[in-house]
């Protein structure tokens, strides 16, 4: 029925089967939807946050979304900006990716806020000293880049395209991409940087709080590395996964491959900085605040437990580390799976250590420690932009063509 | 087809792209976020002229100055009156929560009557009726059969409540015995003479407390608060003797935990050790009776450690010291034998009437009160016997004794009896059989929920009243309570309500001469009103206590056991007095409730406070839920495991546990005066108890 | 800029002796009744109950019966930072909703700036930040007392001590308006809990001016402050005599002297 919608030389299940999927991820939606009308309405005491958790579940899915989201600008960057012309072959799902991992950090960040409708007093009345000042402006603007990015692969749509207005305008914006993806690269430089200095510069929060250089804590160029090292891990997962659902190889593998060894030089040297890191907080910054590092993880072993840094450092960090670098581990796909996932795992990891730790560990000697669980409104709140980009990337692989080695790995019988 | 789709398209782009340029998605977000910075459910307060008015607190007996601070005719906020002889500026959370108090939902607002078992509105003119037909009907036959239940209050008001019994023809009018009640009668054995004691703690070196909460709303609250930081100031030494550390224990010196209720022991034992340093004159009589109490005995029997016990005594022997008593914020009687025991100590220290030490103040009269007319009816009852016998009229051994008594009237002020009363189930009962119960309660508290009438009095802010300030002050004085708002609600002062029914009731009227409340308290002051109401108090600085002679008395038990079997209850329960929860004739605020502690209130749960040492011998651990059991009653409630007790002693907080009031009180946690019982003095005849014996269960 | 602050500038603190504070909770109720700070049904949960000056009881968690306790009164602490006006909060607020005034060295929070982020939550280690859950409700009749002084705040945004600010604006209104009076004088601007307090455990002024108490109070040889080492800066001084209590006021790494990790701080 909706055959002429769909691109050329391809093949797609039938509108009946779509639609269920849709209706089944829809349903999701709703429940989000739903949860997000009663924060609206009735206020953050919807929320499990209280006054020691000021920032929980939301600024952390915020944190991660736009960390993993970080293979949008990482790739466009190789892409468009150092010329890895294979790349190509990927870009398109990349900045899909990213398109649907900001929107989803911005609708949170939307529900997230206590006066929703003066959201925008951060752009009038800007406080340039804050670090959320820099993110909400460079979000805000990658956003727009990202959407300017994800424009012409809209008007490739069989139908748009077939109006000449539109069809020139595609071609025309695939001749300046390199200057938005060199803009956008710029752009999320910084605010993965802003956000990684959300929590380094809090000095009040031994745990969070970071040295570095001029007005930057270390967090800062910690977070650009890392989204950009498990930011394409991301990118590969989520292909990897949408292989496995449409059942077709959709990128050839020279192109993964060229992504994942990437990725493995990134992270390496992201968690060999990161390690450092550690060490020098643990001995260094810690005890200048009176701590002791074990102070920092000596609560409730599986809400605050060191393991959590173990797991962060070693499993998530020099594991995918290893195997991406070494050709025949990269190349093994039960490996590649492990360490895209292993990956993903420990930059979501990161931000929520770096979010959740800091507000529940006591400052003040007479302080308790806080233990905080989500309400069901947060989580669904959290998980409806998921299903909402669950929906998109759907909508956008069956009607545009986002995967331009597609046609050549699936050719169509007719 | 194709063209329309698409001119429509077009038509929607260009709509959404003009709507866009133009002011009006600018001017809606704008408008949008004013609108959220004046939400017209958030109130805003009128804005208008300031002024301040003086008065004096009567929310307790402490009776400090404050002012309320009023935009127009609107009570924003009381603060302490500064150089006020009382508080000097201090005020307690109580006395801040005044405009809470004040335009509180839980008001009265307009008389009562029950009728067909519902409290009904009716106009003061029936109500007065009311009153006084149920008592003319009955004056002339049984008179004596209307009793009055008063809160310890030392007003004006009060005394025209006592006054109006009398002439009525009963002699059945009681009042809650405090600390000082005890005291008084101390006095009066050891010193023969009928004086207030007050205590001059912020001028003496070394304090020794019997449990006594100086901090903890004992005495004057906010002026024993002020007298201990001066102390502090002059590095004086406070030893707190107590089974649970109190806040008073807290800012003490020293905290030393005692067996509970062996306090006579560790006295006597104190003063047969500083007789042996320190003898002042006339007190050879007491060294033979002293002996008994031999060092390693008192040790064994107090559980405190002789060494600390010799300490203790010298420095009481060598400093200008001072023993007080009466259990946390004295709103009990204490045991006439413990008093004594301390105030044995005090005449060793020589500080009768010293500085630094016991006042024995006897009140200059203020009141000019006419002689009192009586007609015959008053007169043939005022010969006999109140309920409670010759001993003192104590509420609670009223209600001991109220299930073999019949009383067919009872009007009760200033009190709260079914809530603040031991054993509130028998209380309930005994209350039950009387059919007709008068209340004068500003609030729907418990008791004026099963009351038959109910005549509401202003609350502090709205009160015009004269209180003596005596104790506060430590000098015969008087304050003058000035109303500093208008009436919120169809309410009259006590005094007020006294007069006019009096007024009503043939054979009462000579007694009340006074055209109304405001006459009368200018014919009871004379000419002292105006300088009253001017200054706020009258203080009669150049008063000087005479020395006084005393004799010892010999106690007539040692220990103080606490109710209940030990066998069945092996612990000791001990009701505390908390500062931030008033638990008197008035419900704690709202502003008072915030302040308390999560392992006071947690949700709805009240706490039981036990030494973890006990808590590993029953097997709780901390907030598992438990059952408490006393003879009395039982109740369940939530372990607070604290090291800030002595192992085989449970605490609970007063004050909690109201099921009348708003939902920012009731329901919450439990009322500790359920679960207890009552020991009456054999001297005092008031009730002594300050502990219970129970036994805690795992739920 | 910095040195012109430095001429004129007032620095208004406080200075609170724990060895007097009884825990009475006066303060509290007192600034709850100033500042028009709203309460509802169930306020045992302390996470998200508004008290902007809150009582903390701190033991030195030793078992009976060597245990020993002390109540400490926390408002918000003003911290000056490690270069004046570098506050935790004030440099993380995206909307300049929290600024701090170097005139006074007060750190104020504008409600209806505020859109509830909440990040100078997550950057106070004092918790002396509250976000309004809910929507202030006073029960029937009790909103006349609320002072027109302090406007309520509205859901959805952050509030906490002001050091009374506003009584501080009255206070310059009269100076303003008067001929003879040129100055603020001690006891012309104090704060609701420091008046409240029966024991007199507080004392609030300018730390800046010889002539205040609190001047002199500051460098007692007891006078700590709260997480000093972090270099928050801040206006509140704690004495006391027992140096466990002391030590309470910070962290310490084993051997480190209570008192000996003062962190330096620029200016005033």
């Amino acid at each position: 029925m909706d055959s002429a919608l769909i691109p050329k030389g391809v093949e797609r299940c039938s509108l009946k089967r779509f639609l269920l999927g849709q209706a089944i991820v829809g349903a999701v939606v709703l429940w989000g939807v739903y949860a997000m009308i009663l924060c609206w309405m009735k206020g953050l005491n919807q929320t499990n946050m209280n006054d020691s958790f000021g920032f929980a579940l939301w600024i952390w899915a915020d944190l991660a979304v736009i960390a993993v989201g970080g293979g949008a600008f990482f790739t466009g960057l190789l892409r468009y900006v150092i010329g890895l012309k294979d790349l190509k072959n990927i870009i398109n799902y990349a900045v899909l990716i990213g398109v649907c991992c900001y929107g989803s950090a911005l609708l949170i960040l939307a529900i997230d806020i206590g006066q929703p409708l003066r959201g925008w007093f951060i752009f009038w009345h800007a406080n340039v000293h804050s670090m959320l000042t820099e993110v909400a402006f460079c979000l805000s603007l990658y956003m727009a880049v990202l959407i300017i990015e994800y424009i012409p692969l809209l008007l490739e749509n069989r139908q748009v395209d077939k109006i000449p207005f539109f069809h020139n305008l595609s071609h025309n914006m695939h001749v300046v991409m390199a200057v938005f993806a060199a803009t956008g690269a710029f752009l999320s430089c910084f605010h993965q940087g802003s956000l990684g200095g959300v929590s380094g510069v809090l000095f009040g929060r031994p745990f969070a709080f970071r040295e570095g250089i001029f007005i930057w804590p270390w967090t800062f160029f910690l977070f650009t590395w890392s989204a950009a090292a498990c930011g394409p891990c991301f990118t590969i997962l989520v292909t990897k996964i949408t292989e496995k659902i449409t059942n077709k190889k959709l990128v050839k593998d020279n192109v993964i491959d060229l992504l994942a060894k990437i990725s493995g030089w990134m992270i390496c040297s992201y968690i060999i900085a990161k390690t450092i890191d550690t060490l020098y907080w643990a001995f260094v910054t810690a005890p200048h605040a009176g701590f002791n590092v074990m102070d920092f993880y000596d609560d409730n072993f599986w809400a605050h437990g060191i393991w959590i840094l173990i797991m962060e450092i070693v499993i998530c960090g020099y594991i995918p580390a290893i195997i991406l670098l070494r050709e025949k581990t990269r190349q093994n796909q039960k490996l590649l799976w492990t360490a895209a996932i292993l990956a993903t795992i420990g930059i979501c990891l990161n931000r929520w250590v770096l979010v959740m730790q800091p507000m529940s560990m006591p400052v003040m000697t007479f302080d308790e420690w806080v233990l905080y669980l989500p309400s069901w409104q947060e989580i669904a709140t959290t998980i409806l932009p998921i299903a909402g980009g669950i929906m998109v990337i759907a909508f956008s692989y069956r009607y545009l063509p986002i995967f331009p080695q597609e046609q050549e790995l699936n050719p169509v019988e007719d | 087809m194709k063209i329309y789709r698409r001119s429509f398209l077009a038509l929607g782009v260009g709509a959404a792209v003009g709507t866009a340029l133009s002011p009006l998605p600018w001017k809606m977000v704008d408008d949008s976020s004013i609108w959220s910075q004046n939400w017209p459910w958030t109130p805003v307060p009128k804005d208008g002229a300031i002024s301040y008015e003086d008065s004096v607190c009567t929310l307790c007996s402490g009776n400090c100055g404050i002012k309320a601070r009023k935009i127009e005719d609107r009570v924003i906020k009381v603060e302490g009156k500064e150089d006020h002889i009382v508080n000097d500026g201090g005020v307690c959370l109580l006395g801040l929560s005044g405009p809470q108090l004040l335009y509180s939902p839980t008001r009265v607002k307009s008389p009562l009557k029950k009728i067909k078992g519902k409290l009904r509105k009716i106009s003061w003119e029936d109500a007065i009726t009311e009153l006084s037909e149920k008592l003319s009907g009955i004056r002339d036959e049984k008179s004596d059969k209307v009793a009055v239940i008063s809160g310890n209050s030392k007003s004006l008001s009060t005394l025209l409540l006592k006054r109006f019994l009398k002439a009525y023809g009963s002699p059945n009018y009681f009042t809650r015995a405090t600390m000082n009640d005890t005291y008084k009668q101390v006095i009066k054995k050891m010193h023969g003479v009928d004086a207030t004691p007050a205590f001059n703690i912020d001028k003496a070196d070394y304090i020794l407390s019997f449990g006594s909460g100086i901090i903890d709303g004992w005495g004057s609250p906010v002026n024993s608060i002020k007298a201990n930081s001066k102390g502090v100031d002059n590095s004086r030494k406070l030893v707190q003797i107590e089974s649970r550390m109190s806040n008073t224990a807290i800012v003490a010196d020293k905290w030393v935990p005692i067996k509970p209720g062996t306090d006579i022991t560790l006295a006597y034992g104190i003063a047969a050790e500083v007789i042996k340093m320190k003898e002042p004159k006339g007190s050879a009589s007491l060294k033979p009776f002293l002996n008994k109490y031999g060092l390693s005995k008192v040790a064994e029997v107090t559980g405190i450690d002789a060494a600390q016990i010799t300490e203790m005594a010298k420095d009481f022997a060598t400093n200008k010291s001072i023993a007080i008593c009466g259990k946390g914020a004295g709103n009990t009687a204490g045991s006439f034998d413990e008093f004594v025991a301390v105030h044995t100590l005090n005449i060793l220290a020589n500080n009768i009437n010293k500085k630094g030490g016991v006042q024995v103040i006897k009140d200059s009269g203020f009141f000019n009160w006419s002689n009192m007319k009586m007609d015959s009816v008053a007169k043939a009852a005022n010969k006999k016997q109140a309920i409670t016998g010759n001993k003192f009229p104590d509420t609670e051994s009223f209600l001991n004794k109220l299930p073999n008594e019949s009383v067919e009237v009872l009007l009760i002020a200033n009190d709260n009896p079914l809530y603040t009363m031991a054993d509130s189930d028998a209380v309930k009962k005994a209350f039950e059989k009387i059919p007709y119960k008068v209340s004068f309660s500003s609030f729907m508290d418990e008791t004026t929920e099963i009351a038959d009438l109910v005549l509401p009095v202003n609350v502090n802010l709205e009160q015009t009243d004269v209180v003596s300030i005596t104790e506060s002050v430590q000098k015969p004085g008087i304050g003058y309570v000035a109303p500093v708002s208008d009436l919120q609600f169809n309410t009259k002062d006590l005094g007020e309500i006294l007069i006019e029914t009096a007024k009503t009731i043939d054979g009462m009227a000579d007694a009340f001469p006074w055209d109304d409340y405001e006459s009368c308290i200018s014919a009871i002051l004379g000419d002292k009103l105006e300088s009253l109401q001017e200054e706020g108090v009258i203080v009669n600085e150049d008063y000087r206590a005479k020395n006084l002679s005393f004799k010892f008395i010999a106690p007539k038990n040692e220990v103080l056991a606490p109710k209940g079997d030990k066998g069945v209850y092996p612990l000791v329960l001990v009701p505390y007095d908390s500062i931030r929860i008033p638990n008197g004739y008035i419900g704690a605020p709202p502003f008072a409730v915030k302040t308390v502690s999560d392992k006071v209130i947690k949700g709805k749960d009240g706490f039981v406070e036990i030494n973890p040492v006990t808590a590993k011998q029953l097997g709780l651990s901390d907030k598992s839920s438990v059952k408490v059991k006393t003879s009395e009653g039982s109740c369940k409630v939530k372990v607070n495991l604290s090291e800030q007790i002595m192992p085989g002693v449970v605490a609970m907080a007063k004050g909690l546990g109201h099921t009348a009031y708003d939902k920012y009180l009731a329901g919450k946690g439990v009322n500790v005066n359920n679960l207890l019982g009552t020991v009456e003095d054999p001297v005092t005849g008031s009730n002594c108890a300050w502990a219970i014996r129970c036994k805690i269960e795992k739920v | 800029m910095k040195k012109e602050h430095d001429k004129v500038n007032k620095k208004y603190g406080m200075v609170v002796d724990l060895d007097k504070c009884t825990g009475c909770g006066s303060c509290m109720v007192a600034c709850m009744s100033e500042n028009n700070v709203p309460f509802k049904e169930d306020e045992s949960n302390k996470l998200d109950s508004i008290t902007w000056m809150r009582v903390y009881k701190v033991s030195n968690k030793k078992p009976y019966p060597n245990n020993e306790v002390f109540y400490i009164p926390r408002p918000c602490q003003h911290c000056g930072g490690q270069h004046e006006g570098h506050s935790p909060c004030v440099s993380v607020c995206p909307a300049t909703a929290t600024d701090y005034d170097y005139t006074t060295g007060i750190v104020s929070q504008v409600y209806t700036r505020c859109f509830g982020c909440r990040y100078c939550m997550a950057a106070c280690p004092y918790h002396a930040r509250y976000f309004n859950w809910w929507d202030p409700v006073w029960p029937d009749g009790m909103e006349k007392y609320l002072s027109p002084n302090v406007s309520p705040r509205m859901r959805g945004i952050v509030e906490k001590c002001s050091f009374c600010f506003h009584r501080y604006q009255v206070a310059m209104e009269e100076v303003y308006g008067s001929d003879d009076k040129e100055a603020l004088e001690e006891g012309d601007y104090q704060t609701a809990c420091t008046q409240a307090c029966p024991a007199g455990a507080i004392t609030f002024g300018d730390l800046n001016d010889e002539t205040h108490a609190v001047h002199k109070l500051k460098d007692d040889k007891n006078a700590f402050r709260l997480l000093e080492r972090l270099g928050t800066n801040t206006k509140i001084y704690y004495i006391s005599e027992r140096e466990w209590v002391r030590r309470a006021g910070d962290n310490y790494n084993p051997g480190e002297k209570t008192g000996s990790v003062k962190y330096k701080t620029e200016g005033h």
